[in-house]
């Protein structure tokens, strides 16, 4: 609660509810057969945009709750996507601390390798349960949430500009 | 008293410490590996033990209406390209229907007399009636689940009566079975699950084996039929009704090939299955009637 008083523009909550919802709604989304294994990690990609801009109201402890709920909906282990999800962020914030990435770009190139975390623990959980996986299209993905980054990077950041100038 | 005292002051300390690793920004590495532990407790808990499964029905209640609010937009899609579809698109659509009807119609007049001639067999061996169970259609949700799994969501809930193991179909053979039933959406677990076993027998040499799902390919494997099982490429599978869970005589699979490596003790057989597991947007449900049948 301490994070809502500071001046500074941050995201609301509202806000940050609405873009993870939907983020949850296209991780659903029904895609033609080819496209199965190449859809982008959005859950990921519009965490780690909080993570990076919302000064600390968005983390760990956010994405392990998503990822309860993403297992839960998906019918997958409990706890797999709760794991995957918090390394990335924790990874994501640990450079971002160090590196002070501040730009689109970098912080895109950041995402890819957290993307790519992401799947290998996803790729690890799942040869414990079912076997390896021998799908290449699966490490597509990073490439496939890349494309996809400046669009999410820049509705994001306008909506909450607008957002937080409204209320202030 | 005392030792109370120190001990209920430790805790409250603890308490404090605990509070302060969660409310500041500076532990990263003690908020992931607490996260981390517990995702994994969780998982393992998940993977070897059936105690989580109330869990995840009471966590999924309020999830659903996400599942419903992805359905929607593409089921109104549907409905309005089936609204504006063309009228020669329609009529022979309707023809196509008619001829199927018809001969469909001509199977049943001879399934009527098979299933007479059967029936008196049947009395004649003093064998156990087999009783015709209750059916309701229930229709998919448009919803993907992880590539991961092979689960679909049906639009049909506790409210019609379902029961998590109760046996899903589609026009063409045996689909699954639920695995969660929630008040209104339900989860089925398909055959092609790495989690599922169903038992089959053969249809040709009555062999009984077990199919289970094959994670990747989406078909599925028979398990432990020895190198000198009578077991062809082509053979049709039903389900065998051992095991009390499918009812007897479904089809399951047909055998799509069947590998003999020698110094293997057992053959490698792979089964396409019969329902259009990714295709079908209706399915049925099955109430098994409540005398089992034995054979």
């Amino acid at each position: 609660m301490m994070y809502l008083q500071r001046t500074e523009p941050t995201g609301s909550i509202g806000l940050i509810i609405i873009s993870l919802v939907l983020a949850v709604i296209l991780t659903l989304l029904p895609l033609p057969e080819w496209a199965i294994w190449l859809r982008p990690a959005w859950l990921l990609m519009v965490l780690l945009y909080w993570t990076f801009s919302s000064q600390g109201m968005v983390g760990m402890g956010s994405a392990w709750f998503l990822g309860i709920c993403l297992d839960v909906l998906n019918g997958t282990l409990l706890g797999e996507h709760a794991l995957a999800l918090t390394l990335a962020v924790f990874v994501a914030i640990k450079l971002q601390n160090s590196l002070r990435l501040s730009t689109w770009l970098s912080q895109g190139i950041l995402l890819v390798g957290c993307v790519f975390i992401y799947q290998l623990i996803l790729f690890c959980v799942q040869g414990f349960i079912a076997g390896p996986l021998v799908n290449w299209r699966f490490w597509l993905v990073p490439l496939t949430s890349m494309l996809f980054w400046p669009w999410i990077y820049f509705i994001l950041r306008d909506c909450q500009y607008r957002w937080t100038g409204s209320r202030s | 008293m005392q030792d109370v005292k120190i001990i209920v002051c430790t805790f409250l300390n603890e308490g404090l410490t605990i509070r302060r690793l969660f409310e500041r920004e500076s532990y990263p590495v003690v908020r992931m590996l607490v996260l981390a532990s517990m995702a994994i407790a969780l998982m393992v808990a998940d993977h070897f033990t059936q105690g989580l499964m109330r869990t995840r029905a009471v966590l999924s209640v309020p999830l659903s209406s996400i599942q419903y609010i992805v359905s929607t937009p593409i089921r109104l899609v549907n409905e309005w390209g089936a609204a504006v579809g063309s009228r020669e698109q329609l009529i022979e659509e309707r023809q196509s229907l008619r001829a199927e009807q018809l001969l469909l119609r001509a199977r049943v007049q001879q399934l009527v007399a098979l299933e007479s001639e059967n029936r008196q067999l049947k009395a004649l061996l003093h064998a156990a009636k087999e009783a015709q169970g209750r059916v309701l259609a229930a229709g998919l949700l448009a919803v993907d689940t992880d590539p991961f799994v092979h689960r679909v969501t049906l639009d049909r809930g506790r409210r019609d009566g379902l029961f998590v193991g109760q046996p899903v179909l589609d026009a063409y053979g045996v689909m699954g079975q639920v695995v969660m039933v929630n008040p209104t959406v339900s989860q089925v677990l398909l055959i092609n699950d790495a989690h599922s076993g169903i038992p089959v027998e053969d249809v040709r040499s009555g062999l009984r084996a077990i199919a289970v799902g094959d994670q990747y390919t989406g078909k599925l494997r028979l398990v432990n039929v020895t190198q000198t099982a009578d077991i062809r490429a082509g053979d049709l599978l039903i389900t065998s009704g051992l095991g009390n869970h499918y009812p007897h005589g479904y089809p399951v699979g047909q055998v799509e090939s069947v590998h003999v490596k020698p110094g293997e003790p057992f053959a490698i057989i792979a089964l396409q299955p019969m329902a259009h597991l990714e295709r079908s947007r209706q399915v049925l449900l099955l109430w098994p009637a409540t005398g089992r049948h034995k054979s």
